[in-house]
């Protein structure tokens, strides 16, 4: 991407831009710093900056736990506005969805919901319409959502109004948006299309074209299917096509979904119209606790084998992090690789410096095709599939290059018809097996087994030597196999050293798997909790 | 490289010694043989059949597909690649040289494995290369992160200048060689 301001740079009197975060329909957000060195959003309003300044103005005082902060709105030297916002350190809804990828568990989806609802509720109770709400708009820090991106907001007196383009995200558009129809049953509608997708991954309409997905809106009902009983009826309500079926407000949404009869981690009595509530520290920590609380109890049947997903802990990195990141690790490479062959010439006793380098540069392109892979490929994504034969794929040009480091060359041969394949691959027949042997073992070596997870900056431990083990576990079996004259304990030794380089190098960050005091899990299994106990617990 | 084995062979050649023949096995073996120019000693009519048995050698690995520039040293040749078949001749000459002068036969042969051998070196060679100048580009990419982050992007032209000149200098230099 990219962005008007390089780093470094003060646009913005008493602001440092640290780095572009992102760009949307109306402007570049960056993260900056002030000259006292607080951490802020900062976005450039330069693209329909006169609809966006309407919409923010209302929202500058609007103060609620869930809604991402709105500082200021400033002018700079060059007459450009400036809206300096909270900066939020976490992944936004729709990175959560996109890796979960079939949805998440429903006591997670009811407290996110809750909080939106009540974040959204509180935008309708001071006249506000958001009119983009989008799980890319939805930000989760340290298990607590918060709403952003109030580029779109419209107070309500101004709903009717005729200047009301066409924006905003399709696949959350109300049916009636294309009749100019902007009021807070919009919203209501996306929340809906929200809470569809929250628990299912994905949303109700889709298509290959704008006018598809929005034709489907005005036109076809969703399929419920594959939502949980309970909250069939609630997403078809809020699905609506017809605004004055939907539920009036998010309130009256949020009360049917908390009235859901199921196990409550945590009461977290919804917030009464114009009612403000107080961040204090046993809000943030009854919440907090409410998001994270996971137990097996509270798990609905629909979903018994769904994995809890992690809260999301680390800032999504751009492109020049993922770079800088990957040179870190590829220029600690040669040296670990070299300490690792040092140590296989020790186990070996060899001292032919040949082997040795035969071992040291396949250790290198192993860690390589690992290393690389797994920092552009996000964890839990789909295409699964698609990456293992990717990862086979690789893995036969790995044999086709210790193949062709041990001195094969192509050569021109005339040949039957039969081997005409041969030919085209160039190896002389004396080569063959060893060509096949080197090409199948790493085709199935890097095939079998799911390497790109290893170096994920999100992995449970620092170092295991569990993939170690997995790569001697794969090798054996074709060192029975393959009765070759090449020396297998090379091709063995590179995929264990391998195995183990690639965790040592690549950056970890522990998954935080926050649990409840205690005190806290017991009291929640049987009664809400009372205020005095979680004040009790909060101080310790 | 081709320039510098014809001068071995030319250097061989002033010395008096020659290649006899030169023909593949039916193993594949490259065999030839060579014989030493007259020398005082037996020690260096050894040293000059070895010679030439090496600028033999290397106008052989030059002529693979594609060339081979790793000659093995006179020590491996003596080892692994020459053989003594026929005894030492030796021979009087007369007046003006009135010394009693040695001339070796060696037998040379060079298989497949062994120009495998020789040919993965070389290619373990370049990858050191590609390996260096890969390397260095990681290096100069950290570097060149982390000090744009720590100079907040006041200096990111000159950095990357930098970043430039250094991977230029190292890929020239280690093309070089």
């Amino acid at each position: 991407m990219k962005f008007t301001f390089r780093s470094g740079t003060k646009p913005l009197e008493g602001f440092t831009l640290k780095r572009g975060v992102g760009q949307g329909g109306f402007g570049e957000v960056y993260l900056a710093i002030s000259d006292f060195g607080k951490e802020v959003a900062l976005k450039l309003l330069h693209k329909h900056a006169e609809i966006e300044l309407r919409g923010v103005e209302p929202c500058l005082n609007i103060k609620h736990p869930n809604l991402l902060h709105l500082y200021d709105l400033r002018k700079d030297s060059r007459g450009n506005y400036w809206l300096v916002m909270e900066y939020i350190l976490g992944d936004s809804l729709a990175g959560v969805l996109t890796r979960e990828g079939r949805g998440l568990p429903e006591s997670m989806v009811r407290e996110w919901f809750l909080a939106l609802a009540r974040a959204v509720n509180h935008l309708h109770d001071h006249g506000i319409v958001h009119r983009d709400l989008k799980p890319a708009n939805i930000f989760i820090e340290h298990g607590q959502l918060k709403v952003g991106d109030y580029g779109l907001c419209k107070t309500l007196s101004d709903s009717k109004a005729g200047n009301t383009a066409n924006i905003g995200t399709v696949h959350y558009m109300a049916p009636e948006i294309s009749r100019g129809d902007y009021n807070k049953q919009i919203d209501v509608y996306a929340c809906g299309i929200i809470l569809y997708e929250m628990l299912t991954g994905k949303p109700p309409f889709d298509g290959e074209s704008v006018g598809e997905i929005l034709m489907k809106h005005l036109t076809e009902v969703p399929d419920l299917a594959h939502i949980p009983d309970a909250y069939r009826e609630i997403v078809r309500r809020a699905l609506d096509k017809n605004p004055v079926r939907r539920y009036p407000g998010m309130l009256e949404m949020a009360q049917e979904i908390e009235a859901l009869d199921r196990p409550k981690p945590v009461i977290m009595p919804m917030t009464l119209p114009g009612d403000t509530p107080i961040q204090s520290p046993v809000y943030v920590r009854q919440e907090l606790a409410a998001t994270i609380y996971r137990s097996p109890s509270s798990s609905t049947s629909s979903s018994p084998s769904r994995s809890v997903p992690q809260i999301p802990t680390s800032i999504p990195l751009t492109m020049r992090e993922k770079v800088s990141e990957i040179a870190g690790s590829l220029a600690l490479v040669p040296v670990f690789a070299l300490a690792t062959t040092l140590i296989f010439a020790g186990l070996k006793r060899s001292q032919n410096p040949l082997e040795l380098s035969h071992v040291y540069f396949l250790t290198l392109v192993l860690c390589g095709s690992v290393l690389i892979p797994a920092k552009f490929w996000k964890p839990r994504q789909s295409g699964f599939i698609l990456r293992r034969m990717t990862m086979t794929l690789m893995g036969g040009l790995i044999g086709a290059f210790a193949f062709w480091m041990h001195g094969w060359t192509p050569q021109p041969s005339i040949g039957h018809a039969s081997e005409s394949w041969w030919n085209i691959a160039g190896v002389a027949p004396e080569g063959r097996a060893e060509f096949a042997g080197y090409v199948l073992y790493f085709a199935f070596a890097m095939g079998l087994v799911s390497w790109w997870k290893i170096p994920t900056r999100e992995r449970a431990e620092r170092f295991t030597l569990f993939p170690i083990i997995v790569a001697v576990f794969v090798g054996v079996p074709w060192m029975v196999v393959w009765r070759l004259e090449t020396p297998p304990a090379m091709v063995l030794g590179s995929l264990a050293a391998m195995a183990c380089i690639v965790q040592i190098v690549s950056p970890w960050q522990p998954i935080v798997k926050a649990v409840p005091p205690r005190k806290l899990r017991l009291t929640n299994k049987h009664t809400p909790v009372p205020q005095e106990s979680l004040s009790e617990t909060a101080t310790h | 490289m081709r320039m510098t084995s014809l001068f071995v062979l030319l250097a061989v050649g002033v010395s008096g010694s020659r290649a006899v023949a030169g023909d593949p096995s039916e193993l594949g073996a490259y065999i030839f043989y060579v014989e030493s120019g007259w020398n005082s000693h037996e020690e260096d009519a050894r040293a000059d059949a070895l010679e030439h048995v090496r600028a033999h050698l290397m106008v052989h690995l030059q002529a693979q597909k594609p060339p081979i520039r790793s000659i093995p040293s006179i020590e491996r040749i003596e080892r692994e690649f020459a053989t003594k078949e026929l005894p030492t001749r030796s021979e009087w000459f007369p007046s003006p040289i009135n010394d009693k002068m040695f001339k070796v036969d060696l037998r040379g042969e060079i298989t497949p494995e062994q120009i495998r051998e020789l040919r993965s070196i070389d290619r373990m060679w370049w990858l050191a290369r590609m390996g260096g100048i890969g390397l260095t580009l990681m290096v100069v990419l950290v570097l060149f992160f982390r000090l744009d982050d720590w100079a907040k992007g006041r200096i990111t032209h000159w950095l990357g200048l930098g970043a430039a000149a250094i991977l230029m200098t190292t890929a020239l230099v280690l093309t070089l060689i």
